[in-house]
């Protein structure tokens, strides 16, 4: 009728303990299994951000990275641009410099105005343009996102440029209701000089001119 | 060994294992599930904004019956022209809204893919990422020879791990795809707003078809 085990009473009052001692086996394992990959993810999350600092080089407020887009990324640098750039060209094609900060290294505010300015940099065709903290487009009343040298009013080949929710001067990226934005500045087909020396090419400055 | 330091070295184990698999594997997730967002685009062309952006007014161009119904096809090896992006551009980060960006699915896994199209008098430029997001070729209008009637156009044969049957025209640049399945992209600049149904018209020739 019954298993012979659990007919006989020594192994009923066995069985109890045995059962205690599996959940805590079970529950030993689960806690390793958790805790594990809570580890790793958190460690290999908290590297990607930490990595910002050494896999890219500076500009001023402007960051690249040369190995962008190629097979020499390190799987590090390949991961943080699958999430912030993914599809982005290489070196030869495209170089890519971000800005978060301002010149004196201030996050960028949505509630602030700067001015960007400096020479045309060294390329077949650059550009300027806003995005908001999703990595996307900031809508604005004016459909305005990006400046180049086709809508930029340029004097000897510099140029001042707004970027904020207002406008001072006649060139501006207007940055709607964003809480926070960053600055994308795109070189194609740069300037030789531009992969041999990323840090030490003239960029645009950026600076705070009202809050 | 304690039972402490079991448990300790059991746990770190994992995380090890964690932070490693993530780190290799998740850039071919990320770029999976835009795969997927572009498959689904060129299927249903009302989800236009949730994936890659506008429909492009490129498709009342098109007039290459391999281009053709491109709704009615599978998402794979057909060329999908997209709008000039603004703020409702989604799926594609970072969109420069100075560039019109066709995508195309490539599968070689079943023969070669042929990508053809005219070229602009201005940055025009043709790449391919492989699954785990590399850069592995791209070539811009300056590169491009003109031909004996001085036109210029991309002639280009990505080669994955099968050949097939298909002869390569001797014109082609042969290309060998990394990975049997990725994303090819045309980026054309829009160097003034007076172009942009020319550029259309040269958009809706941009292809990517099976060879």
């Amino acid at each position: 009728m019954f298993p012979a085990s659990c007919a006989d009473p020594a192994s009923m009052t066995k069985y109890p303990r045995l059962e205690g001692r599996s959940v805590r086996t079970l529950l030993k394992y689960l806690s390793i299994l958790v805790l594990g990959v809570a580890l790793g993810a958190g460690s290999l999350w908290a590297t990607i951000r930490f990595m910002s600092d050494s896999q890219f080089v500076m500009n001023g407020p402007w960051r690249t990275s040369l190995a962008t887009g190629s097979a020499e990324a390190g799987p590090y640098l390949r991961l943080v641009i699958a999430v912030a750039g993914l599809l982005a060209l290489n070196r030869e094609e495209a170089i890519y410099f971000m800005a978060a900060t301002d010149s004196s290294g201030e996050p960028l505010s949505g509630a602030c105005t700067y001015r960007v300015s400096g020479i045309q940099p060294p390329a077949r065709w650059w550009s300027i343009t806003a995005y908001g903290d999703d990595f996307y487009l900031i809508p604005n009343d004016q459909g305005v996102y990006s400046a180049s040298p086709a809508n930029l009013v340029t004097e000897d080949d510099r140029f001042v440029l707004d970027v904020g929710p207002r406008p001072s001067g006649e060139n501006w990226i207007p940055t709607g209701s964003a809480r926070h934005f960053d600055l994308t500045l795109r070189l194609y087909n740069a300037g030789p000089e531009v992969a041999a020396d990323p840090t030490g090419i003239e960029l645009p400055a950026i600076e705070k001119v009202g809050c | 060994m304690s039972a402490f330091g079991k448990y300790v070295a059991a746990v770190l184990v994992v995380a090890l294992v964690t932070h490693f698999a993530l780190l290799q594997l998740a850039p071919g997730l990320i770029m999976d599930r835009v795969m997927g967002a572009i498959e689904q685009r060129v299927m249903s062309p009302g989800a236009a904004n949730e994936s890659i952006g506008h429909e492009s007014p490129a498709l009342q161009y098109v007039t290459d019956p391999r281009q053709q119904n491109i709704n009615a096809r599978a998402g794979w090896n057909v060329a999908l022209p997209s709008g000039r992006p603004d703020h409702t551009s989604r799926g594609i980060v970072r969109p420069s809204p100075d560039l019109l960006y066709t995508v195309c699915l490539f599968d070689v896994s079943r023969g070669p893919v042929i990508l053809t199209a005219p070229v602009q008098d201005s940055y025009v430029s043709l790449s391919g990422f492989a699954a785990n997001t590399d850069n592995f070729f791209a070539i811009n209008d300056s590169q491009v020879a003109p031909d004996a009637e001085g036109r210029k156009r991309f002639n280009v044969v990505l080669l994955g791990s099968v050949k097939g049957s298909a002869s390569i025209p001797d014109d082609a640049t042969v290309v060998a795809a990394p990975t049997d399945r990725g994303i090819v992209l045309f980026r054309s600049l829009v160097r003034d707003d007076a172009q942009l149904d020319e550029l259309y018209r040269m958009q809706a020739r941009q292809l990517c078809t099976p060879l």
